[in-house]
């Protein structure tokens, strides 16, 4: 229920001016410039990677579902439309809670790291605290596993402090979310003569769809992280867990990166163009994405003031993203590139849009 | 040099060893050539494991088995030996490299043998000490084998390759006929036979006819309410196993039921396999993909709710029952119409005899355009063509033995083709022939007549030895009589914070050990 009402908010937002696949890229977080494009676009960036290997199928199946709830409609080239049911389903706000501490561009990565490295300590300590050093790893992340034996080689002569410490600040977090988000974190979790429950098992004896599961969880550790960022000074123990991923990189495709490499070292575009053996038109999808992601990144050494208000002007009249009615509307006297790129732009600045 | 028995209690925490692993342990240490047939559950791996140790030099085992590959080297991690890696196509390429450039720090290799066709892996191996070559599951060399795999039928090249180093080959189901077989395909190396009886003396067997899948579905409640102990329920169809198992869960409230296929994710797969392995899960409803490598002392009853396609693997499967040698049970449900679903598995193992002149007339054409392609798109062939992975290994074979594969390109063969074409034809008729005559040997069993334990194990041995409790249900077996240890188990619902208490030690924690 969770995912539909998740999707449904994707699709509202998209206002069926992209197909539902979209909604899907965002979701399994494709790090595609389009779909981080979209996700800043549409103002979806909390649900990028919420559910990261997640299949087609299974998402055509939700999608079938809405539809058969008549909560939305397909038109002919697979974009949705809620329908006023689907829209009285979101106003009820069922899930805002437990929504709202979602933060996936921000989190996605750092959040799989942190869940992982908290498994598998928790497996490795309470084992060793037990003296049993033979057990499976749940985890074959490598990266993981050598944080776990470095922690390990710090701190061996304080188990019992480790445990206990742990112990005490999950327990306080965990007392202040939602019970069942509680249930479901503390029963996949393996250790000493426990093995956690699978995300089926899980399913079945908390009566919750399989695929809620999994969101659930996302937003557990998403919670977490909010909870270890803002109580960073009281937190002796769990922090650590979290600190040293913290640093990583804002979201960019690698490729963009090289690009912008490139524009910080003065070259024009087409030039980059030449030198990476690539596109130009991939070259201006970078520039798009930089856009977004960097909001101190200069447009005007691509198109003049001038025209990013004209552009911008255009869209509040409009109210619309869609290129094609943008560009019409201006009679074609800017480029697509010149387009989006405003848009991108805008987004970042938070004006235009609402 | 510590003696054989301290070091096994060492690295693995076993007393003593098990039937045949010292006389072949010492064999292998000795230097010799050896062959060794041991049944399912007697643990073969330490038969190279321990020489892992205590030779110098590295010991390299092929293994078809991808997933036994990773189990067995978490295992080995998890014991405290870190000197063991895996090389098969779930490594990518990037970090495959990095492994080839350390290879000599490694004293076990697990090498799939796909990826012994690799080059730069023979390159760098051919620099290293190897102390000992092991062919696990070594039927697959012999065309008589019902898992014959191409790919082993080159291990002699890189034997030779290798300077002879010492061989140890093993399988767990060889009859006379293959074990002949697979010295043949080496060489002629002379060999010493190791070659253990592969009747267990604590399994009874028993075969159920049923009406119909609902029919079977009772039954299993039936057996299951009567005698709640821990069991693994084998099929043929990922769903079915599924659908089993929610059934069985939802009817049999004091047992823990679920499921374990190849589809399923990586975590989920290894949390289920714990959980059998704890005693935190009753009955696990599988395909043949899961009990590789799992050594679960206390399995009571092994269940065939579709039959395999050969007597060998049901011997491999209903081994890893009452490995503890307490009385254990194998049972087979048999509805009409149950030989269709293996008559189709064995069907998609092979491609269609009307397929190969369009597909070798297509490479035709490749080979003689001026691209010469690669053969990595192998995957476009299969796309075209809609073969699957076992298929094209099978073609791939033919190809390369044809010359119409060389160093992974394609070759023009011209006026050769009616011949190749069918050639391949012919081999695809005998291989369903033989497929087909296994099937009917296990349909044969299970509507036997006669002693079901001596029919399974003629074979492949001359005595059957006297069961420790019952035989089989044509000779004195039925459920009545079955006095399998039954532990309760009992599953209390508590709150998260209790359990994470527990977890973590805190309160009451003390008096557990």
């Amino acid at each position: 229920m969770i995912l539909d009402y998740i999707i449904l908010q994707c699709i509202k937002k998209i206002k069926s001016e992209r197909s539902t696949a979209s909604i899907f890229h965002l979701l399994s977080g494709k790090r595609s410039a389009q779909t981080l494009q979209d996700a800043n676009m549409y103002e979806l960036t909390a649900y990028f990677g919420i559910y990261k290997g997640m299949h087609r199928s299974l998402f055509q199946q939700q999608i079938y579902e809405l539809q058969k709830k008549k909560y939305i409609t397909l038109d002919s080239q697979d974009n949705a439309h809620i329908t006023g049911d689907g829209d009285a389903f979101l106003k009820k706000e069922e899930y805002n809670h437990l929504i709202k501490d979602l933060n996936g561009m921000e989190y996605t990565r750092n959040s799989d790291l942190l869940w992982l490295r908290l498994q598998l300590w928790i497996q490795t300590y309470t084992n060793i605290a037990h003296n049993n050093y033979f057990f499976v790893a749940i985890t074959d992340n490598k990266e993981v596993q050598s944080w776990v034996k470095q922690h390990y080689s710090k701190y061996n002569v304080y188990i019992k402090e480790w445990l206990t410490g742990v112990y005490q600040e999950l327990e306080y977090f965990l007392k202040q979310i939602d019970s069942l988000l509680a249930d479901l974190f503390v029963e996949r979790l393996s250790g000493y003569k426990k093995i956690g429950l699978t995300k089926d098992q899980l399913a079945k004896k908390y009566y919750v769809k399989e695929t809620d599961i999994h969101i659930y969880q996302t937003i557990v550790i998403h919670k977490l992280i909010v909870h270890i960022e803002s109580n960073y000074n009281n937190l002796k123990y769990i922090q650590c867990f979290y600190t040293d991923i913290n640093s990583a990189e804002k979201f960019m495709t690698d490729s963009a990166k090289k690009t912008n490499r490139w524009l910080n070292k003065g070259f024009d575009l087409n030039h980059i163009a030449k030198i990476r053996n690539l596109k130009i038109s991939t070259i201006q999808d970078h520039v798009i994405e930089i856009a977004f992601t960097d909001s101190d990144f200069v447009i005007t050494q691509f198109v003049e003031q001038k025209t990013i208000d004209t552009i911008i002007t255009a869209v509040k009249q409009l109210d619309t993203t869609k290129l094609k009615q943008i560009k019409n509307y201006l009679e074609g006297r800017y480029s697509y590139f010149e387009i989006r790129l405003v848009l991108a732009y805008s987004k970042t600045k938070a004006i235009g849009g609402e | 040099m510590e003696d054989l028995e301290t070091l096994l209690y060492r690295y693995f925490g076993f007393n003593s060893f098990r039937t045949g692993q010292k006389e072949i342990i010492e064999d292998v240490l000795a230097g010799h050539n050896v062959l060794g047939v041991l049944p399912t559950g007697s643990g073969k791996s330490l038969c190279y494991q321990v020489p892992a140790i205590t030779l110098g030099g590295a010991v390299v085992v092929v293994s078809p088995l991808l997933s036994l590959m990773s189990d067995q080297v978490k295992q080995l991690k998890a014991r405290g030996f870190k000197d063991v890696v895996a090389i098969n196509s779930f490594v990518d390429y990037k970090e495959r490299h990095i492994l080839f450039e350390q290879l000599e720090t490694y004293k076990l290799i697990y090498v799939s043998p796909e990826m012994l066709q690799n080059e730069q892996l023979i390159k760098r191996l051919k620099l290293m000490s190897i102390s000992l070559f092991v062919i696990d599951e070594a039927h697959c060399i012999s065309q008589w084998g019902h898992e014959f795999r191409p790919d082993y039928l080159k291990l002699n090249t890189i034997i030779q390759a290798l300077k002879y180093p010492p061989i140890l080959a093993l399988s767990a189901t060889a009859t006379p006929e293959v074990q002949a077989d697979i010295i043949t395909q080496l060489d002629e190396l002379p060999f010493n036979k190791h070659v253990y009886p592969m009747d267990r003396t604590n399994i009874a067997f028993s075969v159920q006819n049923c009406q119909s899948k609902q029919d079977k579905i009772n039954y299993l409640e039936e057996v299951l309410t009567t005698f709640p102990v821990p069991a693994m329920i084998y099929f043929s169809s990922k769903k079915e196993a599924e659908l089993v198992a929610r059934i069985l869960d939802e009817k049999l409230r004091n047992l823990r039921v679920s499921f374990y296929h190849g589809g399923m994710d990586p975590l989920d797969r290894t949390l289920i396999q714990q959980q059998f392995m704890k005693d935190q899960l009753d009955v696990i409803c599988c395909t043949s993909a899961f009990g590789m490598g799992i050594d679960k002392p206390n399995v009571r009853l092994v269940v065939h709710y579709h039959i395999p396609t050969q007597i060998e693997s049901f011997i491999q499967e209903v081994g890893r029952a009452g490995r503890d040698g307490l009385s254990s049970v194998s049972l087979v449900l048999y509805a009409p119409f149950d030989d269709l679903l293996p008559k189709r598995l064995i069907e998609s193992e092979l491609p269609k005899e009307e397929q190969i002149t369009s597909i070798v007339n297509a490479l035709e054409q490749v080979a003689t355009s001026d691209q010469t392609q690669a053969l990595n798109s192998h995957t476009l062939i299969m796309e075209r063509f809609e073969i699957n992975e076992v298929q094209w290994r099978f073609l791939q074979f033919q190809f390369e033995k044809h010359d119409m594969i060389k160093k992974n390109q394609f070759m023009p063969i011209y006026n050769k083709r009616i011949e190749v074409i069918e050639s391949i034809k012919q081999k695809i008729e005998e291989r369903n022939h033989y497929k087909m005559k296994k099937l009917q040997e296990i349909l044969a069993w299970v509507s036997g007549t006669s002693c079901r334990r001596e029919q399974l194990f003629h074979s492949f041995q001359t005595t059957i030895k006297t069961p420790d409790f019952l035989c089989c249900d044509l000779c004195d077996f039925s459920f009545q009589k079955w006095e399998p240890l039954i532990k309760s188990s009992q599953t209390e619902t508590t709150s998260w914070e209790l359990e994470l208490a527990a977890l973590f030690l805190q309160q009451g924690a003390e008096n557990e050990t």
